[in-house]
């Protein structure tokens, strides 16, 4: 009979093989790394020498004082800086790690997908933050015990702090995958670590803030639907950054590009949806009577939907154009789901198509809410909709235009060099009409057409600016088409593409010129039939 | 992937008929304006080792991480085992083998752990990855070193652990890129072992790149010699050889005759023969150019005895692979 240890170990074994390849690996390695004991150690420490101090003025004093809210603020401050410092920061330089001792291409051609290997780093930082909660929950348990702490608040507060660095790992992970080069790796780390310090502080502030004050009233239904929102954001986010992950450790030719319009798209919806559900519990809820409807945070969510869906279209729309081969062989084999696919798949003028679908659907939902909403105001909001999706057009839509232009120019213009070209430009002209102001002493220009280039002017002056209203919505109509036109037969072949299967042209294909190919036989079939067609370098 | 066996593995000839393990068809690659590979094509059979020689910056390396679907080409395709690097790179990183030329090591874990790792990334689960990893570290003769550190480890034996690595889901087909640099005369031997035998005994297919060209023309059934990302030359090691030593009726070889007793007899004589030229002294050795057939060659040899001259032996100096190698390369750098 085999012994309890043999068992266990055999257990253990069993349990492993159904892990990521990777948390085994990391986990192991953790485990044995002086950064791991040391921090252990410190926590430890800390807590038992905050204990002892306890215990001391306990012992010392007769008062009769609820030591526990004093106390919990130190423990959950060390939990706070090895959760949401050490892990995220760990995780960080793990994935960093992998480059520095050149492991990271001896994973890549293993069969791990590059999602199974940001999947691994990250629960392996789960799993540390799992061993710290473990050993600060005496402590937490011992300050509960000297009373003045609310136990679901308790609760409430380490949780927060558990998601907290969930969230953190993911993004310190993400933004690892963006520092290739050494100074890269320098500057980000330094970026990264201040960040990582205020969220805890703020994380600590709040903490102690919500245990000292025991402010929150668990019985209030708002709570529920606060938090519902909360969830839904923080899952989407953290899909997306999952997805800007898992894109940046995949090859240029395969799809980086389907995961993160997904997710975008996902958290658009979202938002649109919560809109919707706020405005209906608004006006048919009986919360507030039609005439009072308030518009403000209409607009506020609005704006940031706005920045939020321009930066996914400045990337979607600035890529380069053409599939690769490698996407090309993935494609679905029915022509409907090829057909539904279109937006989300790589390509530029699959990225422009995919922004004027969801700014059309905006304002479209815009306008047929305003049948329901018999208010004077919601006029107001539908035209700030059609603002504000010409302003995202024409930004996204000139700069795809312009990236293309480039490319043609110069082959070694890539699409990131476009799009901090295209952000430059959006800034420049944003501010040039503000500037040219300050020279003229006070004397504003007062014709709101000068300020088209300004974004935050022009919206407002569609709501509030009656007689010139109508000239700037035509004006922003014409910016919005104009882009639309430049990019029209771009949109065109990159949908063809797709559903036809169209063969992609030279100039979608290719990041150098055509010529030095010219010399060189043309690839054709090779020995099993396959096709040997160039392959287009596309990049995201 | 068996035992090895203790006799030493010997080079045969290659297998060189039936579907190529390894095909590169046309393969460029394209870093802005610099070709680092530019239309370079050949195969390789299962069973063979091909030596893939040039000087840095040649386009080696990135033609083995394209073979390793670690790049794309820009045009062109490499097939392994009949599957496009370009179009089925997962298929292809199942039965290929890949050794860069920098060994990466964890820290904190040791030559068990590591290789643990690697079985599970490549899927093997349970009693088949505790299979892999025994017998990779038999083949590699790492049992002892099990427990120990990898960042411990010696050049040679991390070199070890690399092919156990680079072995350990069986690959039928091995991309090494410079595995004995750095080793000191002995790992070197015993890698050149190693490497032999997965070809000779266990049937795989090795691509293999390396400075050191005395030792990769021990171990190569054939060779690919690469300049300025174009081939210059490729095929059978002997054809290579042969290729180059003689290229035309009237071109001459290089003979090698030893004799017993005076040497400048030798000299002289050779000097009245028909077809001869160039002859130099060393030792009980004359070496000279020689433009006949090899009928004439004979026919040399024969007269040389009748004329009283004690041969001990009389030979075509080979022409090794460093010799080709310096004469079809021009020293071109990108």
């Amino acid at each position: 009979m085999a012994s309890q240890p043999d068992t266990i170990s055999r257990w253990a074994e069993q349990v492993s093989d159904r892990l990521n390849p990777i948390l085994v690996k990391e986990t192991r390695q953790a485990l044995k790394s002086k950064q791991f004991l040391a921090t252990f150690a410190i926590m430890l420490f800390g807590g038992w020498l905050i204990s002892a101090f306890v215990l001391m003025m306990i012992v010392g004093g007769n008062d009769d004082s609820p030591y526990g809210k004093y106390v919990f603020p130190f423990y959950f401050g060390l939990l706070a800086f090895t959760v949401m410092l050490v892990v995220p920061f760990g995780a960080f330089r793990s994935l960093l790690a992998e480059r520095d001792l050149n492991t990271y291409e001896l994973l890549n051609i293993t069969t791990l997908s590059p999602q199974q290997i940001v999947w691994g780093k990250w629960l392996s930082a789960q799993v540390q933050t799992f061993i710290y909660f473990s050993a600060i929950s005496p402590f937490v348990a011992f300050s509960y015990l000297l009373r003045g702490v609310d136990f679901p608040t308790l609760i409430f507060v380490l949780v927060l702090a558990m998601f907290a660095s969930m969230m953190l790992s993911l993004l310190s992970l993400t933004f690892s995958t963006f520092a290739r080069q050494r100074q890269a790796q320098v500057v980000l780390s330094l970026v990264l670590l201040g960040q990582l310090v205020w969220v805890m502080s703020v994380g600590i502030s709040l903490g102690t803030y919500f245990v000292a004050e025991e402010s929150i009233d668990f019985s209030e239904p708002e709570i529920y639907w606060g938090g519902l929102v909360i969830a839904t954001y923080y899952i989407g986010t953290f899909v997306l950054c999952l997805q800007i992950a898992r894109a940046q450790l995949t090859f240029e030719s395969d799809n980086r590009s389907t995961g993160i319009r997904l997710s975008s798209s996902a958290l658009y919806w979202l938002t649109l949806g919560w809109l919707g559900l706020g405005l209906y519990q608004t006006v048919f809820g009986g919360t507030s009577s039609g005439s009072t409807l308030v518009i403000e945070p209409v607009y506020v969510v609005l704006s940031f939907l706005g920045v939020f869906w321009g930066a996914v279209c400045l990337f979607a729309a600035t890529e380069t154009d053409g599939l690769s081969r490698r996407i090309r062989s993935q494609l679905p084999k029915s022509s409907l789901l090829r057909f539904l696919a279109v937006p989300f798949l790589p390509g530029g003028g699959r990225g422009m198509l995919m922004a004027v679908l969801h700014l059309a659907a905006l304002v479209g939902l815009a306008f047929a809410v305003g049948q329901f909403i018999h208010d004077p105001k919601w006029a107001h909001i539908s035209k700030f909709t059609v603002g504000l999706s010409c302003y995202i057009l024409f930004y996204a839509g000139m700069s795809a235009a312009m990236g293309r232009w480039l490319r043609k120019a110069t082959p070694l213009f890539r699409p990131a060099q476009t799009r901090a070209f295209a952000i430059v430009m959006f800034a420049l002209s944003w501010l040039a009409p503000n500037i040219a102001n300050i020279f003229r002493n006070s004397r504003s220009v007062a014709n709101p057409l000068f300020y088209l280039s300004d974004p935050i002017n022009t919206l407002e002056t569609l709501d509030n600016n009656l007689a010139w209203a109508d000239e700037v919505m035509a004006a922003l109509l014409v910016m919005g088409g104009v882009a639309l036109l430049l990019n029209i037969h771009t949109m065109w072949r990159g949908f063809t593409e797709v559903v036809f299967l169209r063969e992609p042209a030279a100039d979608e294909t290719a990041l150098f010129p055509q010529s030095q190919l010219a010399d060189a036989p043309t690839a054709t079939a090779g020995i099993l039939d396959t096709a040997a067609t160039p392959e287009p370098s596309t990049s995201s | 992937m068996n035992e090895p066996s203790t006799e030493t593995a010997t080079l045969e000839p290659p297998p060189s008929t039936g579907t190529p393990t390894i095909e590169i068809h046309h393969l460029h690659r394209f870093f802005g304006n610099l070709k680092a590979v530019n239309d370079v094509s050949f195969q390789v059979h299962a069973g063979e080792v091909m030596g893939f020689i040039g000087p840095n910056g040649a386009g080696k390396t990135t033609t083995m991480r394209i073979l390793a679907t670690l790049d794309v080409p820009t045009a062109g395709d490499a097939f392994v085992g009949g599957y496009s690097v370009v179009d089925k790179p997962d298929e292809v990183r199942r039965i290929l083998g890949f050794m860069p030329d920098s060994f990466g090591k964890y820290q904190n874990v040791n030559v068990l752990e590591y290789l643990d790792f690697f079985a599970r990334a490549y899927g093997f689960r349970g009693a088949a990855r505790r299979d892999a990893i025994e017998r990779v570290l038999v083949f590699t003769e790492l049992r002892k070193l099990a427990e120990k550190p990898i960042d411990t480890l010696s050049k040679g034996m991390s070199q070890r652990l690399g092919l156990g690595r680079t072995l350990i889901h069986d690959p039928q087909v091995l991309v090494l890129d410079e595995p004995a640099a750095g080793l000191d005369p002995r790992a070197r031997v015993e890698l050149r072992e190693l490497i032999l035998l997965l070809a000779t005994e266990l049937n795989k297919t090795v691509l293999i790149s390396s400075h050191i060209l005395t030792e990769l023309s021990e171990i190569c059934h054939s060779a690919a010699i690469v300049e300025a990302g174009q081939i210059l030359a490729s095929g059978s090691r002997d054809a290579i050889m042969q290729g180059h030593r003689r290229t035309g009726p009237d071109e001459s070889v290089e003979l090698e005759v030893s004799v017993v007793g005076e040497v400048n007899k030798l000299q002289r004589w050779l000097l009245e023969q028909p077809h001869v030229g160039a002859v130099r002294i060393a030792d009980k050795n004359a070496r000279f150019e020689f433009t006949g057939n090899e009928q004439q060659q004979a026919n040399l040899l024969k007269a040389m005895i009748a004329g009283g001259i004690e041969v001990v032996s009389f030979q075509g100096r080979a022409h090794s692979l460093e010799d080709v190698f310096m004469a079809v390369t021009k020293g071109i750098t990108q």
